[in-house]
């Protein structure tokens, strides 16, 4: 026991100095590689929080653009239209998106497996033409964020550091919490789980909440690093080919997968963009094959080979032991 | 003794198959009562209702005095009735612990901390203690089965129904699960165990009950149950059910085998050799070789899980072996495709007929046409099948939705004999049908076998199995135990080894 | 706005028979492989494309450009389900419904990257002709044809599927894999049949539509969610349901602009379906009880 005790202080003791280190980014990295690491940063909370739905409820949304427009509209009005701080919108953000999400769940979850699916990509291509015909958010003109040129590139770099390590650390807290129990469950096979007194509408709806209010923050920070917001791109489709893109090839249902994932799809846009057009069509036939080839995506396929997890949730006896109990 | 459970006159049906009727029964305050029955007699079904999967057409059920036929699955959870699964549900990505944990999490929604505690007390009830953070996709039969048992326990319910806990077990497995079982009566649970395995009723009930066509037969001790006429009677089969049954014919195949004249040449039309098949993990067949015979009627007896449609869907490809041969006419069809193999010609009525519901019964003929070498003779065999099945002429228009179980079952075979196949497969077609009906058909196949078609026969009733056919194959738990002429087999002989009782095994 | 009222019922429904078609090939597909393709609108985009620039650059007919169309998608067809669609189909809903997923994205992007960003046309002499023209009412010969012609197509397959044996064949496979196979139905086969029928409808439906409509990559979006629509209204796997579910969506379109505003058009018909979607599944064709 004395050795698993140890290997899991390494473990801590690792990630801890590597959230340092890129905690310090901003003072001796290149402006490039802090943009990188913004966007990284991002799209892994973007992953996790598609993940916990689509890779734990099994609730999968092409929709979630929804929260991420709702987020960086929230961030453009708030800043350039009230004249109020980031943080404001932030939380403005926070609560709209919270009310929202519960307004729709009402419909969406009348709608079983692919109708809920599409039924999510319909209200967002809903919203999408609704905002481009609404006075109130300027119709298609959309807004620059001016604030976004006011604050330096290192405080948009920290925030998308808290944000993205925060989802990490969320969404390994609500697995190990009892809900993350029945999400498991209802992953693994919902008939027997609701059997077993899992309360499948009800665990739904919360990970379907949160998922969609931390998506609304990270759009935020998203569309403080763009800089403008128009409703097209704030509500497409692309956002979630991003998030689908991540989690499958970084590995569904995984707490790393959205990680690698993250790294590899922002790797894959850099180096692809110097080919407009094409960097979409690889991107998608990447996704296409390794869905064929390594349905659980590159962390499967290394927790298949190696073992190896980096985050477990498993309940076991050494972690009971570093408890005392 | 108090009751915990009373059902009342419980009936269901599924289109136009009554599955229980009328169903009474009660269920004292920590007594463990068994419940057995032939296949189809609703057994599952009775399970379901009283979870509340599925909803009753009629009767009640009460439960600690309330009648609960109308409260949530979730519900009646937390009301303390617990089940396992015919077929172990674990959640495969989780561990063991993780698995027993949900059951007092969700189930009686208990801190991670007591749940946990609890969780330990169950793993080392259900002697599991050592694997607790397998993940649970990664385990044996023996264990899912127990485990299955831990999950449904860690919700402390008062009531505990297990579904076929036994079924694929070896002896000493399915005295490891007698012992749970115990176990838990010792802690205060009631329990209901369904079971096909009949040795874990005398050893493991206090009380038995028999179900059969959706009927309450007998209830009581499990020695004097199992040795009732009424038991014997359901699954062997009386004397009385035979006696309109042409008197001389029948008899005359069983008993002197003349009825049949074997070509001379090229007699084995089908092999099967060293045949092994699983199912997961589960070794579902054992080394089973057989031969049969151009022109001959085999039947193959078999209590459930025995094996039978495990080892005729490996015939047809539907599984894929994982060791042996299957050769039919000379040709290696072993794991073809599905719809190669019935191009040779074999032909299959699968289990519970499965007619198209949403085609007439004059195109469920037609699909039976559908290969090239059927096509072509596909209107006088449709002329045929009507001569020989003139109610499936009258209702030709119909949907086949609205047949009843028998003209279904008649359908299913009419639709094989389309085929024009050289050999008919036919898994159980006597299942829930009357005795009158079951006669019918079997005086047809008899007919087509006159004419030179070879007949595979499935069945769990004995008798009329050796009756009617030429060779007999007894399995047991997936591998044959007994097997001979079927004039030969004596009839005790027979139940014995169906019954598994331990002379062949 | 009442006056205009009949215009708007008129095209309405001449509207959802070009919508019916539109969805004719997703009902095939999920009726049969219980697949719902994703790609379906950017299926019959690019078929739009191939017909403009066969049309345009090699004969100046735009049937005979359907037709060269019709084969090369067939092609199209057979590759895809057999290389991509038959692999995954037994893996689970959510991985087929990835995949098709990223063909969507697969497609219209080469699309994009073929054709460029601008809007295209498929020129005929149709458009601007008027069939019928009163005070009140105008029937544009282009609706009318792509009318006429979605009701011929959905009286044809349902032909084909009632009368045949392939058709039968078909129906067969997708109530009861296993027992078509033990009839000798090679599943499998049928599945690459289907979807070419599939590709055959949505490259008619693609050809009209280039007619009535200006198109450019990313329009297939939109088509996909007026099919998925469609199928939905008119209960999934029922083709003549898909007619009626045209027809419903069409007139929710066009009678609910005339009363709250042409720009909204789209965004009715967004809300109409998500109320069916939450309300009755199924379709309203449906006998199907939900559970």
């Amino acid at each position: 026991m004395q050795g698993v005790r140890k290997n899991n202080y390494t473990k801590s003791l690792a990630i801890l100095v590597i959230v340092i280190v890129l905690f310090f980014l901003p003072q001796y990295g290149s402006d490039y590689a802090i943009s990188i690491g913004v966007l990284i940063f991002l799209y892994i909370s973007l992953g996790q929080m598609w993940n916990l739905l689509g890779g734990y409820s099994g609730l999968v949304s092409l929709g979630q653009q929804i929260f991420v427009g709702i987020g960086g509209y929230t961030a453009a009005l708030v800043t350039e239209v009230w004249h109020q701080s980031i943080a404001v919108s932030l939380v403005v953000a926070a609560g709209v998106s919270l009310v929202f999400a519960f307004i729709i769940s009402f419909p969406i979850f009348k709608m079983r497996g692919v109708y809920f699916t599409i039924g999510t990509w319909i209200v967002s291509e809903a919203l999408l033409v609704f905002f481009r015909n609404w006075k109130f958010v300027n119709y298609d003109a959309g807004y620059n964020i001016t604030i976004a040129y006011r604050i330096p590139m290192s405080q948009i770099y920290h925030g998308a550091l808290v944000i993205g390590i925060g989802s990490v650390v969320l969404v390994y807290l609500i697995l190990r919490s009892r809900m993350g129990l029945a999400l498991m469950s209802m992953r693994d096979n919902e008939g027997a789980a609701e059997v077993r007194g899992v309360r499948l509408y009800r665990t739904k709806l919360y990970c379907f909440v949160i998922s969609s209010v931390y998506t609304a923050i990270t759009g935020v920070v998203l569309y403080l690093n763009i800089a403008y917001i128009k409703p097209g791109a704030a509500f497409g489709i692309d956002w979630t080919v991003c998030m689908v893109f991540i989690v499958v090839i970084g590995g569904l249902g995984t707490i790393e997968g959205p990680i690698i994932g993250a790294v590899v799809y922002v790797i894959l846009r850099q180096y692809l963009y110097s080919f407009p057009g094409i960097s979409m069509v690889i991107l998608g036939a990447v996704a296409v094959a390794i869905i064929l080839l390594m349905p659980k995506g590159i962390m499967g396929a290394i927790h298949k080979k190696f073992g190896v997890e980096v985050f477990s949730v498993r309940r076991r006896i050494d972690e009971r032991l570093e408890d005392g109990s | 003794m108090s009751e915990l459970l009373r059902v009342e006159d419980l009936s269901i049906a599924f289109g136009n198959n009554q599955v229980l009727k009328g169903l009474s029964f009660e269920v004292n305050e920590n007594e463990v009562l068994g419940i057995i029955g032939p296949n189809g007699a609703g057994k599952t079904v009775l399970l379901n209702i009283l979870t509340g999967i599925l909803k009753p057409d009629s009767g009640r059920i009460i439960y600690q005095g309330e009648d609960i036929a109308k409260t949530k699955i979730v519900e009646r959870t937390y009301m303390g009735i617990g089940r396992t699964f015919q077929v172990p549900r674990s959640f495969e990505g989780m561990s063991v612990y993780e698995n027993v944990m949900i059951g007092g999490v969700c189930g009686r929604q208990m801190t991670e901390k007591e749940a946990g505690a609890g969780a330990d007390k169950i793993l080392a009830q259900i002697n599991m203690a050592d694997k607790r953070d397998l993940l649970a996709g990664t385990l044996g039969l023996l264990d899912r089965k127990r485990l299955e048992i831990g999950v449904a326990l860690a919700s402390k319910p008062r009531l505990l129904l297990i579904d076929e806990a036994a079924g694929g077990l070896t002896e000493s497995e399915v005295v490891s699960i007698i012992d749970i079982v115990r176990g838990a009566k010792e802690q205060g649970v009631t329990i209901i165990w369904i079971e096909h395995v009949l040795q874990t009723m005398i050893e493991g009930t206090d009380r038995t009950l028999c179900v059969a066509e959706g009927r309450n037969v007998i209830c009581g001790n499990p020695r004097d149950v199992m040795d009732s006429p009424e038991v014997h009677a359901v699954y062997l089969g009386t004397e009385e059910d035979y006696a309109d049954e042409g008197a001389g014919a029948d008899n005359d195949i069983a008993k002197t085998g003349t009825a049949q004249a074997l070509p001379p040449q090229d007699k084995t039309l089908l092999e099967i050799s060293g045949l092994n098949v699983l199912h997961g993990d589960l070794q579902a067949i054992h080394d089973v070789s057989m031969r049969i015979e151009r022109g001959h009627i085999v039947s193959i007896i078999g209590a459930n899980g025995a094996g039978k449609s495990t080892l005729l869907n490996t015939v047809m490809g539907i599984h894929n072996p994982a060791g042996g041969t299957i050769v039919f006419e000379g040709d290696d069809i072993t794991g073809k495709r599905t719809s190669a193999i019935a191009e040779k010609g074999l032909a299959m009525t699968p289990e519970g007929s499965r007619v198209f519901a949403d085609m007439t019964v004059t195109e469920n003929l037609l699909m039976g046409a559908y290969l090239p070498a059927a096509k072509k003779a596909k209107t006088e065999q449709l002329e045929k099948v009507f001569e020989m099945f003139p109610v499936l002429k009258e209702k030709s228009e119909q949907l086949a939705s609205f047949l009843s179980g028998g003209q279904r079952q008649m359908l299913s075979i009419a639709r094989a004999i389309m085929m024009n196949p050289k050999v008919v497969i036919c898994d159980e077609i006597s299942l829930g049908l009357a005795p009158v009906v079951i006669q019918d058909i079997y005086a047809k196949l008899k007919e087509l076998n006159e004419q030179g078609l070879t007949f595979i026969l499935v069945e769990q009733e004995i008798k009329r199995s050796l009756r009617h056919s030429d060779y007999s194959y007894v399995m047991v738990k997936g591998r044959i135990v007994l097997e001979g002429k079927s004039s030969e087999l004596s009839r005790s002989d027979v139940s014995d080894a169906y019954f598994g009782i331990n002379r062949f095994a | 706005m009442l006056e205009t009222l009949p215009q708007a019922l008129v095209t309405g429904v001449l509207l959802g028979g070009l919508y019916a078609i539109i969805g004719i090939g997703m009902s095939l597909i999920f009726g049969i492989m219980k697949l719902t393709n994703i790609a379906h609108g950017d299926i019959m985009i690019l078929s739009t494309f191939l017909t403009m620039f066969i049309t345009q650059n090699l004969t100046g007919n735009p049937i005979i450009g359907l037709l060269l169309t019709i084969v090369i998608m067939m092609f199209f067809a057979v590759g895809i389900q057999k290389f991509l669609i038959n692999k995954v189909i037994t893996k689970g809903a959510e991985p087929a419904l990835l995949v098709t997923f990223g063909l969507s994205i697969i497609i219209s992007n080469a699309l994009f990257l073929a054709f460029g960003a601008n809007t295209q046309t498929i020129q005929s002499p149709l458009v601007s002709m008027n069939l019928i023209r009163t005070e009140n009412v105008s029937v544009s010969m282009m609706y009318m044809v792509s009318f006429l012609v979605a009701v011929a197509v959905i009286v044809v397959l349902t032909l084909v599927m009632n009368k045949t044996s392939f058709g039968r064949a078909i129906r067969a496979a997708s109530s009861d894999t296993v027992m078509s196979e033990l009839l000798g139905v090679n599943t499998k086969r049928m599945y690459v049949f289907a979807m070419m029928l599939t590709v055959v409808t949505a490259s008619i439906a693609g050809m009209l539509v280039g007619m009535t409509f200006p198109f450019y990559p990313t329009t297939g979006t939109q088509y996909l969610i007026i099919a998925f629509g469609v199928v939905v209204i008119g209960g999934m796997g029922s083709l003549p349901g898909t007619l009626v579910g045209g027809i419903i969506l069409g007139l929710a379109q066009l009678v609910g602009a005339n009363f709250i505003g042409p720009t909204y058009q789209q965004l009715i018909g967004f809300i109409v379906l998500l109320v069916i979607l939450a309300i009755r599944p199924q379709g309203l064709l449906s006998k199907a009880v939900r559970k």
